[in-house]
């Protein structure tokens, strides 16, 4: 059986202390293949087996199954031999493996006959997380209260065999796995709305069994809740006109935040073709199944595919079967519990103020922590659209619309986000997850990232110290304004790079999907990282569709590979962040206003510098303005430079892209180039702080001072060659572009030379940028280079004195 | 002073070519010529030549025949004393190679200069046959050699091979007398793994036929290859080396194909 298959059974017991040493799985897979295929075939007129193939294969699996200690297996055959005996009326069947009476005169009588039909029959049905356990347990105690003796109760029975109206205790454990169930499950399909042998025979063991109290008579009344059923409401009905289902609807943000710390709606945790088989149903509908990828399959896309489905689906019969289904949507009874526990009471037909305890106390785990972040908030407006429409309005009105809606952003906004994880109680409320992790050989994802270090930096406390009042914070706005409008058709991306980024990585690619307009893509260029990096960017590229990792097989530095990334995304802008830098959560928002759409601009806001002892703001509004006005604060590299700006990736391959062969200042030549575009327009946005630059570590500071001098150099003098400044400013934005290291030797050339150059009639800024583009430049000694700067200063002087002589002549 | 013509060929390697541009533009001596020839990538590797400059000295863009074809095309564009091919995803080891190579090489002696060359995967030393076992293939690689600018450019690749061009242009240069130097000197840092999607068995034939045929009259040529088969297939099949005790080499690649076969079925 496909739930066993990959489980690791070295283990000596499992949490649920079910020694394991007493399960035999291969028997058990094959006992229950065998006889689960005897028994669908036996209702099969054209496949029924023989007797004689029927004996020799009950006694074949008797004796192993008796040889071995695996109390499963034992149950698992009993359980089909008397099934056996039912279906094909042979109770010398029973005697032969001395079992007791069965219950097949009963079960006769009952399909065939009306007297033992159950008074009542009750679906709750759902998304897992919109409401069903509670819905389930409260109707359990009006059957109760309402004096029924023989209630027949079953949860979730596509994957458990419970049979109590509560779930206390550990009732999930694996000896509760209801194998009928399971298979039907994985043998129907998902959706389902007519008859099928299989599914059918598995509703009559729900709902037209015999009484669980007295095998002898039939139920007073049967109350079952499925979560994996809710797709199938339909075929229920058509099965058995007199159901009740409960239908319970829930908005997507919180169905599926409360989902992701326990299950996958998905199940992979016991089997692993959910997906393929929901792309195919989905296909067969002709819906959309493009954006879901099989490379992220944790991402929102696969959870709201499932949501929206399942939630049209239920709608659709509730439409075609009025009386028979209620839909019950959670906002409503959060909002007025009484009156739709009234409305409940009358539709099952059964009143007692009873209904109205227990209420308070949550029905299972809750889930307090946010596991949605903006991207997954964004992604999900669609879906609460289409609730808000459907379900929500009809019922709450225009007011409660926006009510709802405004709650909802608040939450998102302002609760903790931590990544999906069940609470301390562990294998306990939260087995599936359990199991999940022990799929994944104790490598689990869910841990890899609930426990790694994000960030060193206290972003929150940031946000609350410096967010100003006008400023716009990552809170209700996200589902107010059609924050779409703002980009004006157009896609923006972010490229991290990350080079042994361990500690600062995950905090990094959150910072970019907690924008208040997330990025649409995100490409983390992983430049050989040799520590473990690459495993959470795996988790992460696995949760999140926007996210995307390029991993380079050797090291390419920061501007190769960033210029690996920016080629690589598929937006029309983009912007970069390191590794160990954070973005502040309405960066993107502002920098897109601040572009407003067009190609030229380069969008930047200021700087929150967070060194080891003190946090400082570092303003850059100086670099705001139309050309050259960038060009030449950069030039003379006053106050702080922007970075990690927003523009398109035209205006970038248009500048030249970064310097692929520069280790110091690549950026700032960068730069420069890019406002040396005549065209060119620099935006400063109104959000104050774009990047929190993580200055807790030194960077470059350790690089001898010799090698700064000499690319501040080189870098000043090419500039000159893209766009000159008067020549009676140049020296002084010289100075200023290298004054930390004003004194040392190659500087005290250059500046020669420049002085003799300018000191000329007519400056001319090309022997300059020729020589310090040239290849051979690149790998010349500062000796050599201070040499040259030496000789080309005394060729000018020797020239301006001749000239001077001759001038006098 | 030796001028090097350094011969780079790529195809739809962006991050490959990066890298080696990264190394070549890195050497202290400065007394050589790049020469790339892209075959019309089309994922944004020509853009980033491009972006170069007159740093490269010669770049051409054009759809080739493949990677000799490629490489015949560069090289008689070269006008330096002694060719390195470094192509796409291959990087020289450290900045000062070319200056190393210059002060070792002979170029009154040298007709082709070897090197050492290190694996990308793992950093370690790929080690090669010695080179008086020439006849035996495997000697040396084409990114750690230094060539004779007028031997390459007179013999050219055969573009009829797909991954032993180069065998078989190291065996013609030999049996036209070319004069081989190999020094323990570190030059080249390259991905191995690439170019191994060819059958493993078709390259044995192409090898075994060409060295058999060039030395097979003078040399153990067969028996050589057919005992290090033996070995590789024992390791392979995780079988022990008698297995193979008898079996000709022609029987062992008749297994190799079977397995192949097997493994590309299992894959599809």
């Amino acid at each position: 059986m496909l739930v066993y298959r990959r489980f690791r059974f070295k283990f000596l017991s499992f949490y649920d202390g079910t020694k394991m040493d007493q399960f035999d799985p291969s028997l058990f897979s094959v006992v229950h293949r065998s006889l689960f295929d005897l028994y669908k075939r036996s209702g099969l007129p054209d496949q029924t087996p023989s007797d004689e193939e029927l004996r020799n294969a009950l006694g074949n699996l008797h004796k192993s199954v008796y040889a071995s200690n695996c109390q499963q297996s034992k149950s698992c055959f009993e359980r089909y031999v008397k099934l056996l005996s039912v279906s094909r009326q042979d109770s010398g069947l029973l005697d032969e493996y001395n079992l007791q009476k069965p219950l097949r005169e009963k079960k006769r009588a009952f399909v065939e006959g009306a007297s033992d039909q159950p008074e009542q029959r009750i679906l709750v049905s759902g998304i897992g997380r919109s409401g069903t356990t509670m819905i389930y347990q409260q109707l359990a105690k009006l059957l109760q209260i309402d004096g029924k003796e023989r209630i027949n109760f079953r949860y979730e029975p596509y994957l458990w065999s419970i049979r109590s109206g509560t779930t206390k205790g550990n009732a999930f454990g694996m000896e509760q796995l209801h194998q009928f169930g399971l298979h039907t499950h994985l043998e129907t399909p998902l959706l389902l709305n007519e008859k099928s042998v299989l599914h059918d025979s598995f509703l009559d063991s729900l709902f037209a069994g015999p009484s669980d109290r007295d095998p002898e008579q039939g139920p007073d009344a049967c109350l079952t809740k499925v979560i994996r059923g809710s797709g199938r409401l339909g075929s229920y009905i058509e099965r058995f006109p007199d159901l009740k289902v409960v239908a319970c609807l829930r908005n997507p943000f919180d169905t599926i935040n409360s989902s992701l710390g326990m299950f996958s709606f998905f199940g992979e945790e016991f089997h692993e073709n959910d997906r393929e088989r929901f792309l195919v149903e989905l296909e067969a509908r002709g819906l959309p199944t493009a954006h879901l990828s099989l490379d992220s399959p944790r991402s929102i896309e696969w959870s709201a595919a499932w949501w929206q489905t399942f939630t049209a689906e239920t709608l659709a019969v509730a439409r075609q079967y009025p009386d028979n289904v209620f839909l019950f949507c959670y906002e409503d009874f959060s909002r007025d519990g009484a009156r739709v526990m009234q409305n409940l009471q009358d539709f099952v037909g059964i009143q007692n103020d009873g209904i109205a305890m227990g209420l308070s106390k949550p029905a299972g785990p809750s889930i307090k922590a946010t596991s949605l972040n903006a991207w997954d908030v964004a992604y999900l407006q669609d879906c609460h659209a289409f609730y808000e429409e459907e379900v929500l309005r009809p019922l709450l009105g225009e007011a409660g619309v926006t009510e709802q809606r405004q709650a909802i952003a608040k939450k998102y906004a302002q609760g903790k986000f931590s990544f999906p994880i069940a609470g301390a109680d562990l294998g306990r409320r939260a087995p599936i997850q359990l199991r999940g992790m022990m799929l994944h050989d104790g490598k689990s994802p869910f841990l890899t990232l609930a426990k790694c270090a994000r960030t060193p930096i206290d972003l929150p406390a940031l946000i609350n110290k410096y967010a100003s009042e006008d400023q716009p914070t990552p809170t209700a706005q996200t589902l107010e304004t059609d924050l779409r409008a703002l980009k004006k058709g157009k896609r923006f991306g972010a490229v991290i790079t990350c080079h042994n980024n361990s500690t600062t990585i995950v905090g990094a690619v959150l910072s970019c999907l907690n924008q208040t307009v997330p990025y649409d893509r995100i490409i983390v260029v992983d430049d050989c990282s040799t520590d473990d990096s690459k495993t959470k960017l795996a988790v992460l590229e696995e949760m999140y569709s926007a996210l995307q990792v390029i991993p380079l097989e050797s090291s390419l530095g920061p501007s190769g590979a960033r210029h690996i990334g920016i080629s690589r995304l598929d937006t029309d802008y983009w912007t970069q962040l390191d590794g160990d830098d954070l973005f502040w959560p309405t960066k993107n928002q502002a920098e897109i206003v601040a572009i407003d759409g067009d190609n030229n601009v380069v969008a930047f806001s200021d700087i929150l510098l967070v060194n080891p002892n003190n946090t400082s703001l570092q303003p850059t509004q100086t670099y705001d303005g139309k050309h050259p006005n960038a060009f030449e604060c950069l030039l003379s590299r006053i106050v702080q430079i922007p970075r990690d700006m927003t523009m398109s990736k035209e205006l970038y391959f248009r500048a030249g892209g970064y310097n692929l062969v520069g280790h110091l200042y690549e950026d700032w030549d960068f730069k420069l180039r890019l406002a040396a575009l005549t065209d060119s327009e620099w935006r400063h946005s109104k959000s104050q702080i774009g990047t929190v630059y993580n200055r807790l570590t030194p960077g470059l500071s350790g690089v001898d001072s010799g090698l700064h001098a000499r690319a501040l150099v080189l870098y000043f003098f090419k500039a000159l060659g893209h766009h000159c400044p008067a020549p009676e400013a140049v020296l002084d934005h010289f100075e200023k572009a290298v004054a930390p290291f004003q004194h040392r030797h190659i500087v005290t050339e250059a500046r020669k030379w420049l002085k003799a150059a300018v000191g000329t009639n007519s400056f001319d800024p090309k022997p300059f940028s020729s020589l310090a583009m040239s290849r051979h430049t690149h790998t010349a000694s500062n000796a050599t280079l201070a040499e040259t700067f030496q000789k080309q200063a005394q060729s000018l002087i020797d020239g301006h004195k001749k000239e001077t002589l001759e001038v006098a002549r | 002073m030796t001028k090097f013509s350094i011969i780079t060929v790529v195809w739809n390697d962006c991050v490959g070519a990066t890298r080696t541009m990264q190394s070549v533009f890195s050497q202290t001596y400065q007394n050589y010529e790049v020469i790339v020839q892209d075959g019309a990538s089309t994922d944004g590797t020509s853009e980033m030549l491009r972006s170069f400059g007159n740093w490269i000295d010669s770049l051409v863009i054009e759809e080739d025949d493949g990677i000799y074809d490629a490489m015949n095309r560069a090289t008689m564009r070269a006008t330096g004393d002694y060719l390195v091919f470094m192509n796409a995803a291959d990087y020289f080891i450290n900045p000062k190679v070319l200056e190393d190579v210059a002060a070792a090489i002979n170029p009154d002696e040298d007709d082709i200069f070897t090197g050492q060359a290190f694996r990308d995967e793992d950093g370690g030393l790929h080690r090669y046959r010695p080179l008086e076992q020439f006849w035996a293939g495997s000697t040396l690689d084409h990114q750690a050699s230094f060539i004779r600018r007028e031997l390459m450019q007179d013999l050219k690749y055969d573009e009829r091979y797909k991954i032993a061009g180069d065998l078989h242009f190291f065996t013609r240069a030999r049996l036209q007398g070319a004069r081989y130097r190999s020094e323990d000197l570190p030059i080249v840092r390259k991905p191995f793994s690439v170019g191994a999607s060819t059958s493993f068995v078709d390259r044995i034939n192409d090898r075994l036929s060409m060295l058999d045929e060039a030395w097979g009259d003078s040399y153990p040529v067969r028996d050589t290859i057919t005992k290090e088969m033996r070995h590789y297939a024992a390791k392979t099949f995780d079988v022990s080396v008698d297995r193979f005790a008898d079996m000709p080499i022609e029987e062992m690649l008749k297994l190799f194909e079977t397995w192949e076969k097997r493994l590309q079925a299992l894959a599809a």
